[in-house]
């Protein structure tokens, strides 16, 4: 008797892997060129180009372009990278397909340190720091990420299902957030206006200076994230078994914790929380690549997570007018529906992940 | 009994198990001294709740003894690395939090990862030994199948075939039977048998299955709530009539001569 086949899968062929990568890698390309040419100020395609490979050409077009546009484009493809890596470590060490980095309360742990860096600062009048302003805020962003983190693996080593999980997440991100408004209540009006537009998130606020800082984190942390792609294999089998297996389990939770909140916590430090990447790009990876294996889906992910992160990026900057809405209303717009999907239809969460 | 030093694999000395925190102790059982002699295929028995599952973690080095050592070979278990640990010993655990979506061949070449490189790169040597792996399960056909469309018993020689690719000389398995008919029963610990049979492993599996156990097990260890352990062959154990006194109760007896429990006459 034939076997009854639930889900055809890991039958995917190398061939196929790298026709799905290079088909990414040319829409990505692709994407980057439309969010450099498309924007309030129409730039025609061939001056852009030339700007961009180091022609004269018009001075403000130059500045636009040079300090605008492609500092966007670095940040938009660093944050889609970066968020979509640490939310596939998440559901991976969690083994939950709900885990994320801004539905875990991670963002909003971010948020809380940027917060108290701001505002507390000012509040106890100490500016003097302000010389080392984007550095440490990153650093508030990190370690309110961490914090936050490590809360959660705390809790969740107590809780089995996704569910719970959950509502632990949310909770301490509505902790975060009230933490927030009691110091926005104390603050001057100018610095709550800031925060506000921050926590909207941006791909736009961060120049080239702290694209400088951002990459200083980012980096290392998606090297760790690399390193932990064996460990990560192990640990799908759930963390007795990746134990049994060789897999020093509490090392690796460690380096993923590292890894995860340097990577979220310095791209929300510069770009606010974008909501939703971190969640649903593992998931449209491992159906686009038809795999688990992080040797496949880490790459896999990223590249899907800068190419979503582009598209929204574009839709954001509604092409043709010169209004440039917040990136977090347009990745949730899209990341809702998405998660709406997987989890009504046929696919149950248990079989997706 | 006898004891040849150069066939023993592992052993332990004065071993305290069972689970501690700062409120209350939990001692399960205590000056254990234990030896699994190597080839051989060991049944592990005894009542629900008796540390049965503790001490095959801590024999496995996933768990600290409260007291005591055990030995693989000449080494204490827990000085191991994490890499010497997976190329000697390999374990079939009750764990089930396993995600659904990965497919038999992944989970069977995750028993190479004391051999793979920093990012689990599969050799051709690799590859030879998860290929023989399924064989040996009978696992061929299924490699691309995901867990998820598993029956509880193949899901089982999954993960004895994982074991079986690490290729460790020692295997330690959790009730491989739970939950399955009995034609799976006997099917893995037949397949269990003749992995040590061959004498390239030593298997020590613990089971609630005693009437399968007493029929193919080399060696019996009975565990007694609270009062250590029994280490004998099936047939003394039988002549003891040990069965009896652990298992039997108002209701049922074991019957020593059809190697069976039957039901008292009411």
């Amino acid at each position: 008797m034939k076997p009854y086949i639930f889900r055809k899968s890991g039958n995917m062929k190398a061939k196929n892997y790298f026709l799905l990568f290079l088909v990414l890698i040319l829409l990505i390309f692709m994407l980057s060129v439309l969010d450099l040419v498309l924007g309030s100020v129409k730039i025609p395609l061939k001056e852009s180009l030339k700007i961009i490979t180091g022609h004269a050409s018009q001075e403000g077009w130059s500045y636009i372009i040079l300090q605008m546009r492609l500092p966007r484009l670095v940040t938009a493809i660093m944050t889609g990278a970066g968020l979509a890596v640490a939310g596939l470590m998440m559901q991976t060490l969690f083994r939950n397909p709900l885990a994320g980095p801004y539905v875990l309360g991670i963002s909003s742990g971010a948020g809380l340190g940027v917060a108290i860096y701001v505002m507390a600062l000012d509040i106890i009048g100490l500016t003097g720091i302000y010389r080392m302003y984007d550095l440490g805020q990153a650093f508030a962003a990190i370690v309110g990420a961490s914090l936050v983190f490590i809360l959660i693996l705390l809790v969740a080593s107590h809780l089995r299902d996704s569910v719970s999980l959950l509502i632990v997440g949310i909770m301490f991100g509505s902790l975060a957030g009230a933490v927030v408004n009691i110091l926005q209540y104390f603050s001057k009006p100018d610095l709550v206006q800031k925060f506000v537009i921050w926590t909207m998130g941006s791909l736009s606020s961060a120049g080239w200076s702290q694209i400088g800082v951002m990459t200083s984190f980012v980096v290392p942390g998606i090297l760790i994230s690399v390193l932990m792609i064996k460990p990560m294999n192990a640990l799908l089998l759930g963390e007795l078994n990746a134990e049994a297996t060789g897999v020093r389990t509490n090392v690796v939770k460690y380096l993923i914790i590292t890894s995860a909140s340097l990577i979220a916590g310095a791209l929300t430090a510069f770009n606010g929380p974008v909501a939703f990447i971190g969640l649903i790009v593992p998931h449209i990876s491992r159906m686009l690549f038809n795999t688990t294996n992080h040797r496949i889906l880490l790459p896999a992910t990223m590249l899907t997570g800068i190419a979503l992160l582009l598209v929204c990026d574009i839709i954001s900057q509604v092409p043709g007018r010169t209004i440039v809405l917040p990136i977090n209303a347009i990745t949730a717009m899209i990341g809702a529906p998405v998660i709406l999907w997987i989890v009504l239809g046929n696919r149950k969460m248990k079989t997706s992940f | 009994m006898s004891l040849n030093k150069a066939s023993c694999m592992l052993s332990s000395g004065n071993l305290t198990i069972g689970y501690s925190d700062k409120r209350r102790t939990n001692l399960l059982q205590k000056n254990l001294n234990l030896e699994l002699h190597q080839g051989t295929f060991v049944c592990l028995i005894g009542p629900n709740g008796c540390g049965k599952s503790t001490l095959i973690r801590v024999l496995g080095g996933l768990q600290l003894p409260l007291a005591g050592w055990v030995k693989l070979g000449e080494n204490e278990v827990r000085k191991l690395s994490g890499q010497e640990k997976s190329r000697h010993i390999s374990m079939v655990l009750t764990d089930r939090s396993s995600v659904d979506n990965i497919t038999v061949e992944e989970v069977v070449a995750l028993g190479r990862y004391g051999y793979t490189n920093w990012i689990g790169r599969l050799t051709g040597k690799d590859q030879q030994y998860i290929a023989a792996a399924i064989e040996k399960t009978g696992l061929s056909g299924f490699e691309n199948r995901m867990l998820a469309t598993l029956s509880d018993g193949e899901r089982q020689r999954t993960f004895i075939g994982k074991a079986v690719a690490s290729n460790a000389p020692l295997m330690l398995l959790d009730e491989p039977t739970a939950h399955l008919d009995i034609p799976n029963k006997v099917e893995i610990m037949s397949l269990l048998k003749s992995l040590t049979m061959r004498s390239e492993h030593t298997c020590l599996v613990s089971t609630h299955d005693l009437e399968l156990a007493l029929q193919m097990a080399d060696m019996i260890w009975l565990m007694i709530p609270g009062k250590g352990m029994v280490c004998l062959t099936p047939d003394e154990l039988k002549q003891r009539n040990y069965l009896n006194e652990v298992f039997g109760n108002k209701t049922v007896f074991f019957n020593n001569e059809t190697g069976t429990f039957n039901l008292k006459s009411v």
